[in-house]
């Protein structure tokens, strides 16, 4: 399950005014449209019950907020401006489920856990370090006018990330006042996502996310993959049957072949796994075709040019 | 689609089949992957292909569209018209920026790109035939302008979209 898939059922339901993601602080990230004056409600009853927190909700002028824990480091926050209570608790109960099966990324570290985690590894590293992390070489930086980043480049991190990650840092600081969305640009980094797929989840403008990273990749925060570097590599885009239905109900004598029928072959190849010609095992796939069967076409690495 | 456009699309515009447009897309992708070194030279490569039918179909259509487009905010209607005549169906969305320098035609139900789920080439711009033809009718009409697809349903985002954007 995707970020963005989970929080879309929020982003387009319209009795939903606003959400968040909240670390047991109340510090807010990947926050959309939600209103600055519910914050200190939700930090006040978060001090009283975050470490017993599963479902609640807070009346509020603009509305009732239902916090739900997600995981032990974040708690989701939803706003409905006009709903009966109980189907605002089941609705965020139900994005909660969804956001269950997200590997959610932590939270920035407050200041003094990342200084105590350093003090810990200090001790008991083989190699004593300074406990307070040395700052990258200024001269390590790059020039912002060198910096060209697009829509299609994916993101990755790179030596200054965790930095910038501890909150009250001085990069930290430097990027909140950058953007007010730089660090949940950051927390979205998972070495995977282009800048446009960010953009999305964040439902942000694209121009905004690619300013930060532009920032970001000239203070050595993150690096960017952009389509000139991505191989193209041997591949080619082929037609694979994908079967969705009930194998049980599947004719004994197709059996063989559906049963291949996962999206990651081609019917030739299959065909060739099972030692029959390619029209029989069209003969066996047709009959499902359209139904529990469809053809996906999808990119595959070929053994050489 | 209103009731005239309905009728046009109907009996005036010639078609050919679905299954054998997207199949002869899909290869002509996979001769463009197999020849080139990178994702950016792929989408060049089919950006200037897309520039080429951009000619051809301001050639066909320049006697019969009635009023042309003559400033670049009009081209969000022009070019909404032209994906209509071509395609049979509307952009899902366009958007025009507040200062009128950036137009963002979206489609969720792209032709080019149905059922195709590319994995593992991230920047790759699959439909950007769409943004040579986009690029054509800027270069040609004379506005210094930049098209891109900026995001793509063959790569997992959730529409296809195109930018046109004015250069300083």
């Amino acid at each position: 399950m995707d970020i963005d898939r989970a929080l879309s059922k929020l982003k387009f339901d319209e009795s939903v005014s606003g959400y968040c993601l909240l670390t047991n602080d109340g510090d807010p990230f990947l926050s959309f449209s939600m209103p600055e004056d519910v914050f200190p409600q939700i930090r006040a009853a978060l001090r009283i019950h975050s470490s017993s927190l599963k479902l609640m909700n807070i009346m509020t002028d603009q509305g009732i907020v239902i916090l739900a824990r997600v995981n032990p480091e974040w708690v989701l926050a939803v706003i409905f401006a006009e709903q009966q209570l109980g189907i605002a608790l089941q609705n965020t109960r139900n994005v909660v489920r969804l956001l269950s099966e997200v590997d959610l990324p932590p939270p920035p570290k407050p200041a003094e856990t990342a200084v105590e985690e350093a003090q810990v590894e200090a001790a008991v590293g083989p190699e004593s370090k300074p406990v307070q992390q040395e700052p990258a070489a200024e001269s390590a930086e790059i020039a912002i006018e060198d910096v060209r980043v697009a829509h299609g480049c994916v993101v990755h991190c790179a030596d200054r990330y965790t930095d910038a990650m501890v909150m009250g840092s001085e990069l930290n600081r430097a990027l909140r006042s950058l953007s007010p969305t730089a660090i949940d640009v950051l927390l979205m980094v998972d070495e995977e996502r282009t800048v446009f797929k960010i953009s999305e989840i964040l439902a942000k403008p694209v121009d905004e996310v690619i300013r930060v990273v532009r920032w970001c990749v000239s203070k050595c925060i993150v690096t960017v993959e952009c389509p000139e570097e991505q191989e193209s590599g041997p591949r080619v885009i082929v037609e694979v049957p994908l079967f969705k239905g009930n194998l049980s109900k599947v004719k004994k004598n197709h059996r063989r072949v559906i049963e291949l029928c996962n999206g990651n072959l081609t019917l030739n190849e299959i065909a060739a796994q099972l030692g029959m010609t390619y029209f029989e095992a069209l003969q066996c796939v047709i009959p499902y075709r359209g139904k529990s069967l469809e053809f996906v076409k999808i990119d595959k690495v070929v053994d050489s040019r | 689609m209103g009731v005239r456009g309905k009728l046009a699309w109907a009996l005036k515009i010639d078609k050919v089949s679905k299954p054998i447009f997207q199949a002869t897309y899909r290869e002509l992708m996979n001769i463009l992957i197999q020849t080139s070194d990178n994702v950016e030279e792929i989408n060049q490569k089919m950006k200037d292909i897309g520039f080429k039918v951009g000619e051809d179909l301001l050639m066909e259509y320049t006697e019969k569209i009635r009023k042309h487009a003559s400033t670049f905010v009009e081209f969000s209607s022009t070019l909404q018209l032209a994906y209509k005549v071509n395609s049979g169906q509307e952009f899902t969305d366009v958007w025009v920026s507040d200062d009128g320098r950036v137009v963002k035609f979206t489609d969720d139900h792209c032709v080019l790109c149905e059922g195709v789920e590319i994995r593992d080439m991230p920047g790759l711009q699959y439909c950007n035939l769409v943004s040579g033809v986009f690029q054509a009718v800027m270069d040609l009409r004379g506005f210094n302008a930049e098209a891109y697809q900026e995001s793509c349903r063959a790569l997992g985002d959730s529409t296809c979209t195109w930018t046109i954007r004015l250069r300083d």
